[in-house]
């Protein structure tokens, strides 16, 4: 039963894997920084997807990079270009719709009646106030 | 740093040749960084140390697995390794049975020309490769699709352990002892030539011991051994710099590649010019057996008419391949360019 729900956990933060790491590229960062980034906003990414996912995010065209010969060692720094800031907002977008359906589709009482409308529960609540 | 070195070349060689440099120059960087993080310097990691960040990035074959680009696959990563060996083997099986079934008809009664010869050797192998790869990768896009992947998955993550990382065979690197072994054995394979060449025959008996002319021809001689002194003595040369400089450098790969070039030219020389074989001294050496003689200079003749071509092709393509990777090394270089930090 864990074993399903770890693997279910895993494919749910799967998902929010791209527009996290597209939220944290509006400034420049390299691969270990980002890493870290995510980590203290509470988003833990294994190194050996986080990379390759900032190349696969660079060969789509939605980031730029850029090696910096200037430091102790040579780095490669990746951030957002057009095309990605772009993508970043459609995904913003997406997501919050994602999110306020999600949260409907939670509630307990009538789930799906009047999307983007408050609940029976809610208008009651008001009457009651009024 | 040698765990960290094996790491990143293992992950290197499983991606494509177009983004293995920058690829491996990233992972190097995305390591050191990690190790950083970890001890608190920047240099004279353990090879604990090494352990602990190698096995948060998971082994060299799910890294790659990773790195590698997007694609409709016929043969996966799990088994492209596999396949890839299969194929190779395929490749070397193709060309002995070409080879070996070539050298069968030439000794028959009823050899054909060098001409049907040789073509005959290319169809076979052409034959052998096109079927053992089209049933290989057949094979393998079925077991592709059977397999489940967890299987394959589960066997890389228990097998994993940094500690087990082969060697590394870096392209700039010499080998110091076949360097110094080349040097000698064609010091004295020009040598032996030159001073004996002359003399390398038969004996036979006629009722007293006689010897034969050379079995090497008056062209070898006169055409051939002045272009193998010149080829050799700068293969000398050439691992005498190796030796003195200790690693390729653009200078030395340049130099190679035109005595490659040297190669094709002689190994041309060698299938469009006269024989190499006396064959007045074979016949010489045989008179007694006046038959034999002379299925033994048609197979010589055959024989070498083909090693040539083989030489030839395999010559050709290695000279492709380092012209390429030549190129592609230089356009490299001249790509990463500093930039101010942020």
């Amino acid at each position: 039963m864990n074993e399903v729900v770890q693997n279910l956990i895993s494919e749910l933060r799967r998902g929010t894997l791209v527009l996290s790491v597209l939220s944290q590229l509006q400034e420049q960062a390299y691969g270990y920084s980002l890493k870290e980034r995510l980590a203290e906003c509470g988003v833990e990414i294994d190194q050996g997807t986080l990379y390759p996912l900032l190349r696969r995010l660079e060969e789509q065209g939605l980031l730029q990079s850029e090696w910096s010969l200037t430091e102790s060692r040579p780095r490669r720094y990746y951030q957002l270009n057009a095309t990605g800031q772009a993508v970043l907002e459609t995904l913003t977008q997406e997501w919050q719709s994602m999110v306020a359906a999600m949260h409907r589709l939670l509630r307990v009482e009538n789930p799906c009646e009047g999307a983007g409308q408050p609940s029976q529960a809610e208008l009651a609540q008001e009457q009651e106030e009024k | 740093m040698e765990l960290i070195n094996r790491y990143v070349y293992q992950v290197g060689r499983r991606l494509p040749e177009r983004t293995r440099a920058d690829v491996e120059q990233e992972l190097r960087s995305l390591l050191l960084d990690a190790l950083e993080e970890r001890t608190g310097r920047t240099a004279d990691f353990s090879e604990e140390e090494q352990i602990a960040v190698l096995t948060e990035f998971g082994s060299p074959e799910q890294m790659a697995d990773k790195y590698r680009p997007q694609a409709r696959y016929i043969i996966g990563p799990k088994l492209y390794d596999l396949y890839r060996l299969v194929v190779t083997v395929i490749g070397g099986a193709g060309l002995l049975v070409a080879v070996v079934s070539t050298a069968v008809t030439a000794v028959g009664p009823d050899a054909p020309s060098v001409l049907s010869l040789l073509l005959q050797a290319w169809t076979t192998f052409i034959n052998v490769l096109l079927s053992g790869i089209g049933s290989a990768t057949l094979i393998f896009a079925i077991l592709e699709r059977v397999i489940p992947d967890e299987e394959f998955k589960l066997d890389a993550e228990e097998k994993w352990n940094p500690r087990d990382l082969p060697a590394i065979e870096p392209r700039d690197e010499i080998k110091r002892a076949s360097l110094i072994a080349e040097i000698v054995v064609l010091a004295l394979l020009m040598t032996a030539l030159v001073a004996l060449g002359q003399r390398i025959g038969g004996v036979y008996y006629d009722g007293t011991w006689h010897t034969t002319p050379s079995f090497l021809s008056a062209a070898f001689f006169s055409l051939y051994l002045p272009l193998f002194v010149v080829r050799w003595g700068l293969t000398i040369l050439l691992n005498v710099v190796l030796l003195r400089q200790g690693r390729w450098q653009l200078g030395t790969r340049i130099a190679d590649l035109v005595f490659h070039g040297f190669d094709i030219y002689i190994l041309g020389r060698l299938l469009s010019g006269p024989s190499v074989v006396n064959a007045e001294a074979l016949r010489v050496g045989l008179a007694a057996a006046p038959e034999g003689a002379e299925a033994l200079i048609g197979l010589l003749g055959s024989g070498l008419q083909i090693g040539f071509l083989v030489a030839l092709i395999v010559v050709i393509i290695d000279f492709i391949f380092k012209v390429y990777r030549l190129v592609r090394d230089y356009r490299l270089w001249v790509t990463i360019k500093p930039k101010p930090a942020p």
